[in-house]
Formats: structure tokens, C-alpha cells, sequence
């Protein structure tokens, strides 16, 4: 095994353990500030991943767009409505122990579908420039649809928390 | 190389602790946040089956999922916080004013 093969296997590691202990955290802490930084370290994992796997564009827009945007919003939603994690509030409802069996056998059902040989991987290059053709070019008309819709929610989202008052 | 077992493992991973939480949290923003750990747990799948089969469509399907899921993150967060003002409350185990 060379260095370089090593290097990549165990960024993957701490990148995995990351993501899946970052998820656990998001899921099982009790404050939902700690859950909101948890969300940040699993997609920081995630992006990590992204780099390792030829994603390098994907990596770079994970960070931004989720870790400087969407967890900075959801931490403000939640400084915004700061009762609702004080100590006596329940944080599960009643339902835990059957979502808990249900996961478990869907996990299993999972990782026994995917359980098996997948055959070899090339490395792919310029994914960078692929993704800039193929979306200007092939996907244009989806991607303005999305420049659309991503207007639109931003004058739902005024519209809806405008003050009536 | 890594193996694609390995990282459609981690993303089922991801995915089961996500839903786990949107099933079981009381809280919206706390299910909104398990959302988007579901999501991401798809995008790694995009990924991993197009460095698989050598074509980088699954990259430009995985941006589009991101840029809906910040769409979708701005909606819900204001709808929280509009229901914040009206109720006092966004555990969503008390929001049965639709049930009959």
C-alpha cells in the first residue's frame, strides 16, 4: 500500500466518523443549540467524503452553502424561539422505541442490499468543468426552474414572518 | 480506491440516524435539522453511484438537491417561527389544529 492509497483511507475514516458521530449528536443531544453545531461537524464529514471521492466542486459548496448558510439560519431560528429548550421540555415524543425498531430494520435491509461487490472505480477528472457544461448546457432549463424556486421561497419565507402589526 | 461498499454504507448510516430523528424529535426545527441529514445521506449516494459508473451527472443531480434543501430550509424555518408567534410553541406533537 502506498502513502498516498493510506492517506486517502484514513481521511475517509476520520471523514466517516465525523459525518456518523455528527448525525448521532444532531439526533440524541438534548439542547438543540449542541444539535445545530453537531449538524455542522456531520456536514463538514460529508464534504470531506466529497473531496476523497472526486467531488471536489460538490466539497467546496457543501461548506457554503450548508455550513455558512443553512446552520446559520437554523441557529438563529432556534435563538428566536429559545423557550422551547428549557429543561423540563421533553425532547421525544412517544413514538421513539417504534421509530427506533423501524430503523434498525430498514438499516438492515439497507446494508443488506448494498452488501455487495460493486466492481472497480476509475477516478474521474475535471468533474469542475463536466459539471459547468453539462448544467449550462443539458440542464439549463432545470436550473432555471431552481433560480425560480429558490425566488420564490425567498418572498414566502418575507411574506409568511412579516409582522401583520 | 475507496470502495463504494464503504461509502453507501455510511450514507445508509446517515440516512437511518436521520430518520430516526425526524420520527422521533419533538421539535420542528429539530426535525427540520434531521431533513437535512437525510438529505445528505442521498447526496452521498448520487455521488458514490456516479464515480461508480464513470459519469458526473449524479454531482450535477447532488447540487441540485442542495440548492432545494436551502429552499426548502428557508420555507420551514419561517413557517416555524409564524407558528412560534401564534401558538407559543413548535413541538409538533401540539400543532393538532388540522386533525379531526
Amino acid at each position: 500500500m502506498t502513502v498516498e492509497s493510506f492517506a486517502i483511507y484514513l481521511g475517509f475514516l476520520i471523514s466517516a466518523f465525523l459525518a456518523v458521530g455528527g448525525a448521532l449528536g444532531v439526533v440524541l443531544l438534548p439542547n438543540l443549540v449542541h444539535c445545530a453545531f453537531s449538524l455542522a461537524v456531520s456536514l463538514l464529514g460529508v464534504a470531506g467524503i466529497f473531496m476523497l471521492i472526486d467531488a471536489p466542486f460538490l466539497a467546496v459548496i457543501q461548506v457554503l452553502v450548508y455550513v455558512g448558510g443553512i446552520v446559520v439560519l437554523i441557529l438563529f431560528a432556534i435563538m428566536l424561539t429559545g423557550r422551547m429548550m428549557g429543561k423540563g421540555e421533553r425532547q421525544f415524543n412517544k413514538q421513539s422505541l417504534p421509530a427506533l425498531i423501524f430503523v434498525f430494520l430498514f438499516l438492515a435491509i439497507l446494508i443488506i442490499t448494498l452488501w455487495i461487490d460493486w466492481g472497480a472505480v476509475k477516478p474521474l477528472k475535471d468533474t469542475t468543468e463536466t459539471i459547468a457544461r453539462e448544467v449550462f448546457r443539458d440542464y439549463s432549463l432545470p436550473l432555471m426552474i431552481l433560480a425560480v424556486v429558490l425566488f420564490l421561497s425567498a418572498i414566502g419565507a418575507l411574506v409568511l414572518a412579516r409582522d401583520k402589526g | 480506491m475507496i470502495d463504494t461498499r464503504a461509502i453507501l454504507i455510511v450514507s445508509a448510516l446517515i440516512f437511518s440516524i436521520g430518520l430516526y430523528g425526524a420520527l422521533s424529535r419533538r421539535n420542528a426545527i429539530g426535525i427540520l435539522m434531521c431533513v437535512e441529514l437525510m438529505l445528505n445521506g442521498a447526496n452521498l449516494n448520487l455521488v458514490a453511484f456516479s464515480r461508480l459508473h464513470h459519469i458526473p451527472i449524479g454531482q450535477v443531480f447532488a447540487l441540485f438537491v442542495i440548492a432545494l434543501a436551502a429552499a426548502a430550509v428557508v420555507v420551514g424555518l419561517a413557517i416555524v417561527i409564524l407558528v412560534y408567534k401564534q401558538m407559543e410553541d413548535i413541538n409538533v406533537d401540539r400543532f393538532n389544529l388540522m386533525k379531526w
